[in-house]
C-alpha cells in the first residue's frame, strides 16, 4: 500500500517536472551578403536597429550576422528598420546615412516562438540600391514615429533614401509685416 | 482496562475571536489576567460531560503513556466547536484524544450571565493501567470516570482556572480575524488574507512579483504608503524604498503559516507609528501545525497563459518538552494570464522555533526567506488597448519586471511575571534585495530606445519592540498601563538607472540612505466604571537621517544634496469606549477616537527642492459603534475623519519631488455579519469616502486616485459531510470610478469581481478550489494617469495630425508649443486577471 509519505513525494517530483512554455522571443538576422576579409568596407550594409511588434532590436547587426534574442509578445506586425550602408559599427561615429526600411508582409509570431527576422532586400522594402523605395507616407511612419531619434532635424526622403536638413522657409521666417 | 483520562490541567479560557465577534488584536500568550473587578464579570467554561478516549492499541501494547496538549474552541452551547493538537504525543495518542474532547459537553463561558465562545487549553493524560488489569477494547464513554486505584483524574471543578481577559477593541474598526475566517476564502496568497480587513481592496499591479496596490480609507495607498504591514510585528513596508516610499510587499510570506491577521485602522493607536495612518495590519505565524503536510496546487486561467504551480511542505514536528516547531517551504512558478509570461519563480521558507521558558515564558526564533524573479507586462495605456494596439493581457516592453529577495530573522520573548502583568520583546534582522524595470510613460523621454527605467534598493534593516503593560485596580478603578517602544534602522544603497533591454544606459541616481527611526508610547486605559473605558495615550518619534548623494547628472536640479538631518513628532492619542447595552438580545459598544500619527516621506526629498516633509503629521478622528444582536448578528459603523498635513512626496520612477498640498478625508464605514445557521454566515462591507485637497487650486480640489466607495461582502459555510468536513464560500468585492488625475477628468474605472471557494478535509488528506473572477470580468486592476507616448504615435514636438486623438478617456497632454503633440494623457493599467481557476490538494503526514 502506498504510504501518504510516498505520495507526497511523488507529488513534489511531479511538480517540478513541469514544465511551463517559453516566452515569444525573436531574432533579426542580417541577410545582406558578408564581405569577405579585404573587400571594400563601403559595401557593408549593416541593419542598425529594427523594430517588431513589441521589440527593439538596438544592436547592430553586421553583415550575414545575427542578433541576440530578445524577448517579445505573440504578434503579427511588420518589422521596421534601419539600414547603415558603409558602416563600421567599431568605428565609435554614428552612421552617416540611414535607410529606412520596412517588411513585405507582416511577421507573426506565436508564445514560444522564436520569430527570426531576416533583413534583406528581399524581405524588406526601402533600399533604394536595391530600387525598391518606400512610398513617402511609410518613409515617414518609420522615420517620425518609429525611430525619430534617428531622424531628429532631418527630412528623409524615400526616393532618394536621403536625408536632408531642411532649409528654413524664407516666406515663413519673413514674417507677416 | 487501566485506561487513565487526566483532564483539564490548566484550564484557560480566552474570549475566542468568532467570526461574529470582531476584536482587538489578540497577543499571544493572552494578555495578562485583569483585576477581580473585570474577572468577575466573566466565568470560566466548566465541563459537564467528559468522554473517554480510547488508548491507542499499539501504545497499549508497547506500554507506552503520554501527554497530548489540546486547545478546544467551546461554543455559546457548550459545545466543543473545534479542537486541536497543541502538543502532540504521536502514536496515535492525539487521534483519540480529539476523537473524545470532540465529545466534551462544557458548560460555557459567561460574561455578566451571557454565554460566549471560548477556548480552553486542556491536557489529556493517558497513564498505563496495572500490568495486571486486562487489556479491554475502546470503553464506552462515561460522563464521569470514577478514579481507579493508580489513576489521577482532575475532574472539571479541581481545575486551575486562569480567566485571561482580551485586551478589550477601542475603535469600531479594530479586530482581528483568526484562520478559521480566511480559511473560508480563495487563498492563494498573503494578498489575498489581506481581504479579511473591511474596507480594504487590493489589486494586483505589474503581475505576481510586485507588491500589490492597497486602497483603504481615501487613500490609493501605492504598494503601502499610509497603510502599516507588518508580520509578528516586524515591519514590513520599506522606508526610503528605490520603488516608492513604504513600499510593502507581502510576497515573502507563506499564506498558511498565518494564523491570524490583527487589523486597526486610523491613527489611534499609541503601539503604532510610521504609516499606520489610514491603517495597519499585523499578521501573526503559526507557532506550529497540528500536522505535517505536503500540498501541491496547480493554477491558471483557461484561454490564457500558460498553468503555473505551487509546492508546499510543512513539517512540524512534536516534542515532548514542549517546544513547537515549524519548518515551511514553498516553491513555485506562476505566469499569469499574460502574452508575456511571468515567468515567476520564486521560493519561500519560513522556520520557527518556540520554547516554552517555565510556565510563564517563551522564546520564538523565527527566519524567513524569500527570492524571487519575474516578468511584468507594465502598465497599459487605456487607449491601446482600444485601439487594439496590444491586448489586454499584452505588453508594450517585456523586459518590465525584476529580482526581488528578502531574508530575517527576529527572536521574540515574552514572559508573565505575574497574572497582572506582562513583558514583550522583539528583535530582528534583515537583509533586502530589489530590482525593478518598468517603463512608464513608454517612448517619450527616448523615442527610439524607450523610457525603460531600473530601480535598485540594496539593505539591511534591523530594529526591535518592546512593550510591558500591567493591569491594577485602585479603588474599584481599574487601570490598564501599557509602555513601550519600537526602534528601527535601514541602511539603503539605491540606484535609478535609464535602461534598454535590462542593460544600463546611464545613470539617473545613486544614494547611501540611513534612517534610525525611535518611537516610545504609553498608554493608560481607564475603566472607572463597568460601561465606560477611557483610553489615553501617546508616542513619540523621532526620524534621524543621512543621505548621501553620489551622483547628479549634469544640468540636474532635482538630484538630492548629501545632508544629515532630524525630525520628530509627538502624536497624543485618545479613546472613549461606553458599553450601554450588554444584555442578552443586544450588545453595544460605542466608541469616540482621536489621535494624531504620521508617515514618513523619503528622506531623499528632504535634501531636494522643493523638499518633502520627513514626517507628514496625520489628525484622525472617529465616531463608531459595534454591536451583536440576538447572538448571530453584529453590526458596526464607523464615521472617520483624516487630515494629512501634506501629500508632497518624493517620487522614486522619477527620482524627483511630487508636490502635493494637505488633503481632508472622510467617510462611513458599514460592516456588518449575520449568522444565518450554524454553518452558515453571511457579510457585508461597504465604505463611503470623500477625499480632497483643502486648498482649491482650480480644481475642486480633486483628490487622484482617491477611492469613492468600496464594497465587499459573501457568503461562507462549513459543515460536515461524511467524513469530513467540507467548506466553501462565495464573495465579491470591487471599488467604483474614481478621479485618476486631480482635474477629475481622467477616470479610473472601477470593478466588482466574484470569487469562489470549496474545499473538503479529511483526516489526511484536503483538497481546494478556487475560482477567481467567476463571471469573467474584463476590468482594470492598478490605474495611473500617465503622460506617455507610444511609438506609433507622432515624435514629442511635432504637430499633432489632423484626426488625432489619445482614445475616448484620453487628452493630450499640455506643455508645449501649442499644436505640437507633448504625450497622451491616459489612464494606464494593470488588467484584472481573467476568470482563474487554482486547485490545491494537501496531504497530511502524520
Amino acid at each position: 500500500m502506498i504510504s501518504y509519505r510516498t505520495l507526497a513525494l511523488t507529488l513534489v517530483l511531479g511538480v517540478a517536472a513541469c514544465e511551463t512554455p517559453d516566452p515569444t522571443k525573436a531574432v533579426v538576422e542580417n541577410g545582406y551578403p558578408a564581405i569577405p576579409d579585404g573587400g571594400p568596407a563601403a559595401a557593408n550594409v549593416v541593419v542598425y536597429k529594427a523594430w517588431w511588434a513589441a521589440t527593439l532590436f538596438d544592436d547592430p547587426v553586421a553583415p550575414g550576422e545575427t542578433s541576440d534574442e530578445k524577448r517579445s509578445v505573440p504578434e503579427s506586425d511588420f518589422v521596421y528598420a534601419l539600414l547603415a550602408p558603409g558602416w563600421d559599427p567599431a568605428s565609435g561615429s554614428p552612421p552617416t546615412k540611414l535607410v529606412a526600411m520596412k517588411s513585405k508582409q507582416k511577421l507573426a509570431a506565436t508564445r514560444g516562438d522564436t520569430l527570426r527576422i531576416v533583413v534583406s532586400d528581399g524581405t524588406f522594402a526601402g533600399n533604394c540600391a536595391a530600387n525598391q523605395p518606400l512610398s513617402q507616407e511609410d518613409a515617414d511612419f518609420v522615420t517620425q514615429r518609429i525611430f525619430p531619434g534617428s531622424f531628429a532635424n532631418v527630412v528623409y526622403s524615400a526616393q532618394s533614401c536621403a536625408s536632408l536638413v531642411p532649409t528654413p522657409d524664407p516666406v515663413a521666417d519673413a514674417g507677416t509685416d | 482496562m487501566r485506561k487513565l483520562t487526566a483532564v483539564g490541567a490548566g484550564l484557560v479560557l480566552a474570549l475566542v475571536a468568532s467570526p461574529a465577534l470582531a476584536q482587538e488584536p489578540a497577543p499571544n500568550p493572552t494578555p495578562p489576567a485583569p483585576a477581580p473587578a473585570a474577572a468577575e464579570e466573566v466565568t470560566p467554561p466548566s465541563l459537564k460531560k467528559q468522554e473517554e478516549a480510547a488508548y491507542p492499541k499499539d501504545a497499549l501494547a508497547r506500554r507506552l503513556e503520554a501527554t497530548v496538549g489540546l486547545e478546544l474552541v467551546v461554543d455559546e452551547d457548550g459545545k466543543v466547536e473545534d479542537a486541536r493538537v497543541t502538543r502532540s504525543a504521536g502514536n496515535g495518542f492525539d487521534e483519540s484524544a480529539l476523537a473524545a474532547a470532540r465529545r466534551f459537553l462544557f458548560e460555557p463561558a459567561r460574561k455578566n450571565g451571557r454565554p460566549l465562545r471560548s477556548a480552553v487549553q486542556f491536557n489529556y493524560e493517558f497513564h498505563l493501567p496495572p500490568e495486571a488489569a486486562p487489556a479491554v477494547p475502546t470503553p464506552a464513554p462515561t460522563p464521569a470516570p470514577t478514579p481507579a486505584p493508580g489513576e489521577v483524574v482532575q475532574s472539571g471543578a479541581d481545575q486551575s482556572t486562569l480567566v485571561l481577559a482580551q485586551r478589550p477593541i477601542s475603535a469600531a474598526s479594530s479586530f482581528a480575524v483568526r484562520d478559521r475566517e480566511f480559511q473560508l476564502r480563495p487563498i492563494g496568497s498573503v494578498q489575498d488574507i489581506l481581504r479579511v480587513t473591511p474596507g480594504l481592496v487590493l489589486v494586483q499591479h505589474s503581475g505576481g512579483g510586485k507588491a500589490n496596490q492597497y486602497f483603504l480609507r481615501g487613500f490609493d495607498a501605492d504598494h503601502g504608503t499610509d497603510l502599516a504591514l507588518s508580520i509578528d510585528g516586524i515591519p514590513i513596508n520599506m522606508v526610503g524604498h528605490a520603488h516608492g516610499q513604504g513600499f510593502a510587499d507581502t510576497n515573502f510570506i507563506i499564506p498558511e503559516v498565518v494564523e491570524r491577521v490583527e487589523i486597526t485602522k486610523g491613527p489611534y493607536f499609541a503601539h503604532l507609528g510610521d504609516f499606520a495612518t489610514a491603517g495597519a495590519v499585523n499578521m501573526v505565524s503559526r507557532d506550529d501545525f497540528e500536522h505535517s503536510s505536503v500540498g501541491l496546487g496547480v493554477s491558471g486561467s483557461p484561454g490564457h497563459g500558460a498553468a503555473g504551480f505551487r509546492a508546499l511542505l510543512i513539517a512540524s514536528p512534536k516534542f515532548e518538552s514542549g517546544l513547537k516547531a515549524t519548518f515551511a517551504a514553498e516553491a513555485g512558478r506562476q505566469n499569469g494570464p499574460f502574452d508575456n509570461p511571468e515567468n515567476w519563480n520564486k521560493y519561500k521558507l519560513f522556520n520557527k522555533l518556540t520554547y516554552p521558558i517555565g510556565a510563564s515564558s517563551s522564546i520564538s526564533l523565527g527566519e524567513m526567506s524569500y527570492g524571487g524573479a519575474w516578468h511584468g507586462s507594465g502598465q497599459l495605456p487605456a487607449r491601446a488597448v482600444e485601439q487594439g494596439t496590444v491586448s489586454r493581457f499584452g505588453s508594450i516592453d517585456p523586459d518590465e519586471g525584476g529580482y526581488t529577495s528578502r531574508h530575517q530573522l527576529y527572536v521574540q520573548y515574552k514572559v508573565r511575571p505575574n497574572e497582572s502583568s506582562e513583558l514583550k520583546a522583539l528583535a530582528y534582522l534583515g537583509a533586502y534585495r530589489f530590482n525593478l524595470f518598468s517603463n512608464f510613460s513608454l517612448f517619450i523621454r527616448d523615442p527610439d530606445k524607450g523610457d525603460e527605467i531600473e530601480q535598485r534598493d540594496r539593505r539591511t534593516f534591523y530594529g526591535g519592540r518592546v512593550s510591558y503593560r500591567v493591569v491594577h485596580e485602585v479603588e474599584k478603578v481599574r487601570f490598564d498601563t501599557t509602555i513601550g517602544g519600537d526602534v528601527r534602522q535601514d541602511d539603503i544603497h539605491e540606484e535609478l538607472w535609464n535602461t534598454v533591454h535590462r542593460k544600463e544606459v546611464s545613470q539617473v541616481r545613486n544614494n547611501n540612505v540611513h534612517e534610525t527611526m525611535l518611537g516610545l508610547y504609553a498608554n493608560e486605559e481607564i475603566t472607572p466604571i463597568k460601561w465606560l473605558r477611557l483610553n489615553a495615550g501617546g508616542r513619540a518619534d523621532a526620524l534621524s537621517f543621512a543621505v548621501d548623494n553620489k551622483l547628479t547628472p549634469a544640468g540636474d536640479t532635482n538630484a538630492p544634496s548629501s545632508g544629515v538631518d532630524s525630525a520628530s513628532q509627538l502624536s497624543p492619542k485618545t479613546s472613549l469606549v461606553l458599553s450601554p447595552l450588554q444584555s442578552d438580545p443586544a450588545q453595544v459598544d460605542l466608541y469616540v477616537n482621536y489621535g494624531h500619527g504620521f508617515h514618513s516621506n523619503d528622506v531623499r526629498g528632504a535634501f531636494s527642492k522643493p523638499a518633502v516633509t520627513p514626517l507628514t503629521r496625520a489628525i484622525g478622528e472617529e465616531v463608531g459603534t459595534r454591536g451583536r444582536f440576538f447572538d448571530r448578528w453584529d453590526l458596526a459603523v464607523a464615521f472617520w475623519q483624516l487630515d494629512l498635513a501634506s501629500e508632497t512626496v518624493w517620487s522614486g520612477d522619477e527620482g524627483t519631488t511630487a508636490v502635493g498640498g494637505s488633503t481632508r478625508r472622510q467617510g462611513i464605514e458599514l460592516e456588518t455579519r449575520y449568522e444565518v445557521t450554524k454553518w452558515l454566515a453571511a457579510d457585508l462591507d461597504v465604505t463611503f469616502t470623500k477625499s480632497e485637497f483643502k486648498a482649491n487650486a482650480g480644481n475642486g480640489n480633486g483628490l487622484a486616485l482617491a477611492p469613492k466607495q468600496t464594497y465587499s461582502g459573501g457568503l461562507s459555510a462549513r459543515h460536515e459531510l461524511g467524513p469530513g468536513v467540507v467548506r466553501g464560500g462565495l464573495r465579491f468585492y470591487g471599488i467604483t470610478d474614481r478621479p485618476a488625475n486631480d482635474d477629475g477628468d481622467i477616470v479610473a474605472k472601477g470593478f466588482t469581481l466574484f470569487d469562489l471557494h470549496a474545499g473538503y478535509r479529511l483526516r489526511r488528506f484536503d483538497l481546494a478550489f478556487d475560482v477567481e473572477n467567476l463571471f469573467n470580468q474584463d476590468s482594470r486592476a492598478a490605474q495611473f494617469d500617465t503622460t506617455g507616448r507610444l511609438r506609433t504615435e507622432p515624435a514629442l514636438g511635432a504637430p499633432v495630425p489632423a484626426g488625432f486623438n489619445c482614445g475616448s478617456g484620453g487628452k493630450l497632454a499640455t506643455g508645449g508649443a501649442p499644436g505640437t503633440f507633448q504625450g497622451c494623457e491616459d489612464v494606464h493599467f494593470t488588467p484584472q486577471y481573467p476568470l482563474t481557476l487554482r486547485v490545491m490538494a494537501t496531504v497530511y503526514l502524520d
